[in-house]
Parts: structure tokens; sequence; C-alpha cells
């Protein structure tokens, strides 16, 4: 149950963020940098915040403490980038302190983790179409938090059992660094591509249903077929449709839903190795995602040259996923049951 | 994925040339930020583990 909360909070906490850099009465000019800012903030600083997570040992505290921070920064009467830096240290926080419970709950399964993660792009969207909604989203938050609080203590825990289980001699270093770069190098490819049917609130909620559908899909499809069999199964579709059919929505929105099936599965591998470091595997995931989004971001591209840094991109996070099943051991594992 | 997780901002505002601009400095800052964390996580582990 708690959960469950944990993930529509995910909801609330990105919906109430966006909201506040939508409300917070920057002019034209100042809106671009508060939404960098925000960014910046709200993603760079999981990894760190992750680190010091797995260290205070009781996340509950810091998932409570993130929603209240949001809730303040959006009802706050204080400067504008003051509100933005609140909300988006909280919005840090809440991902950091609620993707560490899930995954320390999760029983080794992926599909708490999609569950966790899909709401976000639900939140972001309605923020973005309907910020007028903030005080009944902050309402709604707050219930969450209290619900929350009452739950969690009553939640039995499993990560000391998933830590003797995966244990290791020795670090994997290069396979967390090589699923780390996965994540910057798909969110590159992701990122160059434009879609130029994208246009009006109803579309932009059909494509984040496709984007939820997908980051839900992906946990269980990597709980029932296994991380490399699921991206076997998406990123090369994803990445043909991605590349070559920007301009169709259908095949647009079913590559987006094939490539958000990868997700949880490159989040979930960085877990299985760091198991006694939840905060960070989700920190690093989380913060990877922004260098590679800007990165994105600055190349204008078009046709060879596009198509090209989608396949590559893809095809390097396909190779990192299935290196990183095969080193970690996982396939054996699931064989064992 | 720009769209599930980020403000996507070139849609958001057409002109500000200054946040543009600020792009790599992020770029940068960002890619710091992680392998800092990633760091610091290696050597508290390998201290941990001596």
């Amino acid at each position: 149950m708690a959960l469950l909360l944990n993930a529509f909070a995910h909801f609330f906490v990105d919906a109430i963020s966006v909201t506040t850099v939508f409300s917070a009465g920057f002019r034209e000019n100042t809106l671009a940098l508060a939404v960098v800012l925000y960014n910046t903030l709200a993603f760079s600083t999981q990894c760190l915040i992750g680190l010091l997570l797995d260290r205070w040992k009781h996340p509950m505290h810091f998932d409570i403490a993130a929603m209240l921070a949001v809730i303040l920064g959006f009802a706050l009467p204080l400067p504008p980038f003051c509100r933005v830096i609140i909300v988006s240290l909280g919005n840090s926080l809440f991902h950091v302190a609620g993707g560490t419970m899930t995954l320390q709950n999760s029983r080794g399964k992926a599909w708490m983790l999609g569950v966790f993660v899909a709401p976000g792009a639900f939140g972001v969207t309605l923020g973005t179409a309907y910020p007028v909604l903030g005080w009944y989203l902050c309402a709604a938050l707050a219930l969450c938090a209290v619900g929350i609080a009452y739950y969690w203590p009553r939640t039995p825990m499993t990560l000391e059992l998933r830590y003797e289980d995966l244990q290791r001699e020795k670090l994997p270093l290069g396979t967390i660094i090589l699923l780390t770069a996965a994540v910057a190098v798909r969110a590159v490819g992701g990122a160059v591509v434009s879609f130029s049917w994208k246009s009006g609130s109803g579309i932009l909620f059909l494509l984040t249903a496709f984007v939820f559908a997908g980051k839900v899909a992906g946990g269980f499809l990597c709980d029932r077929l296994g991380a490399g069999k699921t991206a076997l199964l998406s990123i090369p579709l994803a990445a043909v449709l991605t590349a070559f059919f920007p301009g169709n929505m259908l095949l647009s929105l079913l590559g987006q839903l094939l490539l958000n099936l990868s997700m949880p599965v490159t989040l979930w591998l960085l877990y299985e190795a760091m198991p006694d470091e939840p905060g960070l595997a989700f920190g690093l995931a989380a913060s990877a995602l922004w260098p590679g989004t800007v990165a994105g971001m600055l190349f204008q591209l078009t046709g060879t040259a596009l198509w090209g840094c989608v396949i590559v991109s893809f095809a390097f996070c396909l190779f990192a996923i299935l290196f990183a099943e095969k080193k970690l051991g996982v396939i054996e594992r699931r064989k064992r049951g | 994925m720009k769209l599930a997780l980020f403000f996507p901002i070139a849609d958001v505002v057409a002109g500000p040339m200054i946040a543009i601009a600020l792009l790599p400095i992020v770029l940068i800052l960002a890619v710091v930020i992680v392998a800092a964390a990633f760091l610091i996580w290696a050597i508290l582990k390998k201290r941990k583990q001596k």
C-alpha cells in the first residue's frame, strides 16, 4: 500500500513542481532559465542525494520531508527563483527516497520500479497543461504523505534478504559505468528527434499515456522475460520507429512505448549491480538522463545524421543491457529461481 | 523520453537565447556531478572492503 501511495505521490510531486515553475510569476525571458535551473537541480542532484540517503537508512523520513518541501515551494510567497530551487530539490529528494523505498521492497522484481517511475510522466504533462490545479494537487499530496507515514512502518523490509543474495566479492564498477552511460546515451537519442505532430494538450496526454504504459509494462516484461529479452524486444524496433518515422504519429507513439520499456530495465540492472546502495542506483540513473538530454538538445540533426545518432545511441543501450545481464549473472539467478 | 521527464525548453519559450547558451555549461556541470558522485561512492566502497 505504501508503495502504491508513493507512485501516486510521484504523480503529484511532479505535477506540483511543474505547476510551481509555470505559476511562480516568471516573465518570458526568465522562464527558460527557471526551467533549466529546475531540471538541473531536480535531476543532477539525485546521485548525490542517493549517496547520502544510503547512509541514512530511513528513506521514509526523506520521502515525507520532500513532499512537504514541494508543497511549501508551491505555497510560500517567496521570490520565484527561490520557489523553483525549493521544489526542484524537494523533487530530487522525493525521487531518490521513493525509489529507495521501492527498491528496498521490490524483492528483486522490476515491476514495482516501473509502477513507481511511470506516473511522473503524467504529472509533468498535467502540470504543464493545467497549472491552475496547484492547490488541489497539494491537498492530494498531503493525503499521500499521511498514508505513507501510516503504512510504511507496517511494510516488511526485504533489503537485507536481497543484499545477502547479491553480495559480491568484486565491485562491478565497469558494468555500473556502462549502464549509467547507456542511460545518458539513450537520452541523447531520444532528445535529438522532434515530432512535428506534437501539438495540443490532447496529443500531449496521448503521448504521455504511451510513455506511461511503456514504463509500467517494461517492469513486468523484465520480470517475465528477463532484462536482455525485454531489451531485444523493445530497443531495435524503437530505434527504427524513432529514427525513420518521426512524422508518423502512430508509429512514433509506438516507438515511445517501446523505448520506455527499457527504462525500468536499466534501473533494475543498476540496482542488481549495487544492491546495498538503492539510493545511489536510482540517483545515478536519474542524474545521467539530464546531461544526455541536454546533449541531444544542443544538436540539430537531420537526415542520415539523425538516423545514425538514434540507431547508434539505442544500439549502445542494448549492448549495455545485454553485457550487464551477462556480467551480473542475472540469467543464472533467474534459472535458479 | 524527453517529453516524459523534462520541460521541453525550446517548445515553452522560443527566444530565450541566454538559457540555450547556458546549456553547454549545464551539460558539463551535470556530467561532473555524476562523475563526482560515482567516484566518492567507489572510494568509500573500496575503503569499506579493505
